[in-house]
């Protein structure tokens, strides 16, 4: 062959030159059509599309389909959000066509597609209406806090508690801490034992949340909007107290290091070796699962404070339901979501299969909800869940970038429990990236 | 046909074997165009844009942004940090996993060897484990408290964090030499078949021992095998993705942008596309670069 490379590598370039431009041709003309602000049902058989990961979903959306013969839900059972779901999600968003009528998201995640301009305002479909039937707290994440808008209806909450083996608290004469400092305190006591067991657990894997919704108990603010754009106010005084102390536990080497959910961080817990753990109300179902020999040790007491008598909680985790724009059956895609989150029926099916802790105000009666728990040695958990729901500060304000966020927050981590940087550097990195992120997808970002 | 072809004849008979060899190209050359070149060419343009929003809070929609992705990731200490990671990975990996399927080809290739096709099978049967799940068993074995490895040292008063920030790089190296070890052994293997047993007859009769016969026939003649598999091992090294990814879940060791696929998989994952393509085409770039030297190189030195 007597071809020079040059030559060769001519009809590729050719290919792919007219590959561009073929698709340049197909991109621009995306303009979003501006749909009216009434949204009345359609009057009409239809199916709507409806993407979730709840495990146990699906005989929910069986027992709506037989009652309701004219607006079916046809269920995609898709895989988590952070494991692939939200990607999805951003790709249809993208190429205009393929989003669900229906999808669940995180609360955290909601601003994030509310700013890709992709949910619909369901207000007018009567979600707006169905203020009440939710837990207070949840409403100022669904609707940004826009008057009349609301752009998803809300699933579960995660109120945070601190559970707690009560059968190892007494063998180590450990009171349940009410403050953060007793709790340290605590800390220092069970490490102190030299037996390998430890008050609790720290490690950066799915650390984010669990971190923010301390800093959310404290009175942080990470985030916060008006007309000239975003305040990141990652690193606020609320914020580093928290980070402080659990710097002083790590340096003190009083915590474990086992990453939570786990199977490693499951057999810790069935050998005794984890006294307690800063959960939400969702976590119970997971240490029934998986610590099941521990049945009956457990107790659940309130978060400990910052101020002694204080009672102050947080949310950690919980799922909302949005109508992506464009959908063709917004009325009934709300209808069916305020059904499968309010329906009694269909709250107990959520809560029973896939372990969600209802959103709905009423959800919290559930037979399943009330009354002594076996696994937690007949103790009334979810009184002190209830009561934990009751005292979350309404004004926290999630960021439109909480996934590079949380996956600096949890990279910086890495090198806190390594001794190599201090918490507070990990907020002042942290705070750093998100405001480029925000920058990058140009928002304005006007740091305190 | 017979006899001398005319010229006209010659020229059509050209027209038509062109017309052939377009047609057998064709299913390949569409299939390529369409599954690889217009995504390339769609992620190198994309990572040319940049999100601009009609004011705070207004629909994005992306604008040209010429070199400010590259720029961006090139002043990116973790992602250069990720791409550092990667070599020094495969300067110690790779040797380390070549000369291992090497010793064991040699072995499986000698007279003196039972068992062959049985041997050939069991060193090969990692490279059948999906390497998820292979990633995912490690990850167990790793893991202190469920690892049967941990505890013996442990009881011995060392102390081996397998997923530790320190520990972690050379764990991933250990699961990938267990997958690919087999793999290029096989390549090597049947590249050792190949050999002309008369040559091995030849050298015994010149008086040629054993290790001499390796050294001077079998090596030589492994070299084209040998370039292929370095090849492979350059590209598949620096794209380093499941390993980590799936061990991600399991410890805090594993930054989102350990590797240069991780850092563009997550910046895919928070919605910034046009980064994570900028990240994809400085990584193809390297890696082009890198196994095209390393293929000069190796030519040259025949």
């Amino acid at each position: 062959m007597v071809s020079t490379p040059r030559r060769r590598l001519r009809p590729l370039i050719a290919m792919l030159v007219l590959s561009l431009l073929a698709l340049a041709a197909c991109g621009g003309g995306d303009d979003a059509s501006e749909s009216g602000s009434a949204c009345a049902p359609s009057g009409e058989k239809v199916t709507i599309d409806f993407w979730s990961w709840v495990p146990g979903i699906e005989h929910a959306v069986e027992l709506w389909n037989e009652q309701h013969p004219d607006i079916q839900v046809n269920l995609s059972k898709v895989p988590d959000g952070r494991a692939g779901t939200y990607q999805n999600y951003n790709n249809a968003i993208r190429a205009g066509r393929g989003t669900p009528d229906l999808g669940m998201i995180e609360y955290d995640r909601l601003p994030d597609y509310r700013l890709q301009n992709a949910l619909e305002n369901i207000g007018p479909c009567g979600a707006a209406a169905a203020r009440d039937q939710f837990v207070d707290y949840t409403w100022p994440l669904v609707t940004f806090g826009e008057q009349d808008a609301v752009y998803a209806v809300p699933e579960d909450t995660g109120p945070m508690v601190l559970y707690y083996r009560a059968d190892l608290f007494e063998q180590y004469g450990i009171e349940v801490p009410r403050t953060w400092e007793q709790f340290a305190q605590a800390a220092d006591e069970v490490a102190a034992r030299g037996n390998g067991a430890h008050l609790t657990n720290l490690a950066p894997v799915d650390f984010g949340g669990w971190f923010a919704a301390l800093a959310w108990q404290n009175g942080a603010r990470w985030f916060d909007w008006d007309d000239e754009g975003w305040t990141v106010t990652i690193d606020d005084e609320p914020t580093r107290q928290v980070a402080d102390l659990w710097q002083q536990m790590i340096d003190n080497g009083d915590l474990s290091e086992v990453p939570t959910f786990t199977e490693e961080w499951n057999r810790a817990l069935a050998e005794d070796q984890l006294l307690s753990w800063v959960g939400a109300a969702w976590g119970g179902k997971l240490i029934e699962l998986g610590a099941p020999s521990t049945e009956g040790k457990w107790a659940v007491a309130p978060l400990p404070q910052w101020q002694e008598g204080a009672q102050a909680s947080a949310n950690w985790g919980g799922s909302t339901y949005a109508v992506f724009e464009g959908s063709d059956h917004p009325y009934e895609a709300t209808q069916f979501a305020l059904w499968l989150n309010t329906h009694p029926e269909s709250v107990a099916i959520l809560n029973e299969e896939g372990g969600a802790y209802p959103a709905a105000a009423d959800g919290t009666r559930l037979p399943a909800l009330t009354g002594p728990q076996p696994f937690f040695g007949d103790r009334d958990i979810y009184q002190v869940i209830n009561e934990a729901a009751g005292n979350i500060d309404h004004d926290w304000v999630w960021g439109p970038t909480m996934s590079t966020t949380f996956s600096t927050l949890e990279d910086e981590m890495a090198g806190v429990l390594d001794g190599a940087q201090s918490f507070r550097d990990a907020l002042d990195a942290t705070q750093r990236e998100t405001v480029e992120d925000l920058q990058a997808q140009s928002l304005t970002v006007t740091e305190r | 046909m017979t006899g001398h072809a005319s010229p006209a004849a010659l020229r059509g008979g050209r027209r038509r074997s062109r017309t052939a060899i377009a047609g057998f190209l064709a299913p390949f050359a569409l299939l390529f165009l369409a599954t690889y070149l217009v995504p390339a060419g769609y992620a190198l343009y994309k990572s040319f844009f940049v999100v601009e929003r009609d004011g705070p809070f207004g629909t994005p929609h992306d604008v040209f942004g010429g070199l400010s992705n590259y720029t961006k990731a090139l002043g990116d200490s973790e992602f250069l940090r990720g791409i550092g990671r990667m070599l020094l990975f495969g300067v110690v990996q790779y040797p380390l996993m070549v000369a291992l399927a090497l010793v064991l080809a040699l072995l499986l290739d000698t007279r003196s060897a039972r068992l062959q096709r049985l041997m050939r099978l069991i060193y090969f049967a990692p490279y059948a484990v999906p390497s998820v799940v292979a990633a995912l068993m490690w990850g167990f074995l790793y893991s202190p408290g469920l690892s049967p490895f941990t505890e013996g040292p442990g009881g011995l008063g060392i102390d081996v964090d397998f997923l530790g920030t320190h520990a972690i790089l050379w764990s991933i190296a250990n699961v990938v030499t267990w997958t690919y070890c087999g793999f290029n052994m096989i390549v090597l293997v049947t590249a050792l078949q190949t050999i002309d047993r008369d040559l091995y007859r030849a050298a015994r009769v010149d008086g040629a021992s054993d290790w001499q016969i390796v050294r001077h026939i079998k090596l030589p003649l492994l070299r084209p095998a040998l370039v292929l598999i370095t090849v492979f091992s350059i590209i598949g090294i620096l794209q380093l993705f499941t390993e980590p990814q799936v061990l991600s879940t399991l410890t805090g060791s594993i930054t989102s942008d350990y590797t240069p696929s991780l850092a563009a998989f997550n910046e895919a994952g928070a919605n910034n596309y046009s980064y994570a393509a900028a990240i994809s085409m400085i990584l193809a770039v390297v890696t082009a670069v890198l196994s095209t030297v390393f293929m000069r190189i190796a030519w040259r030195n025949r």
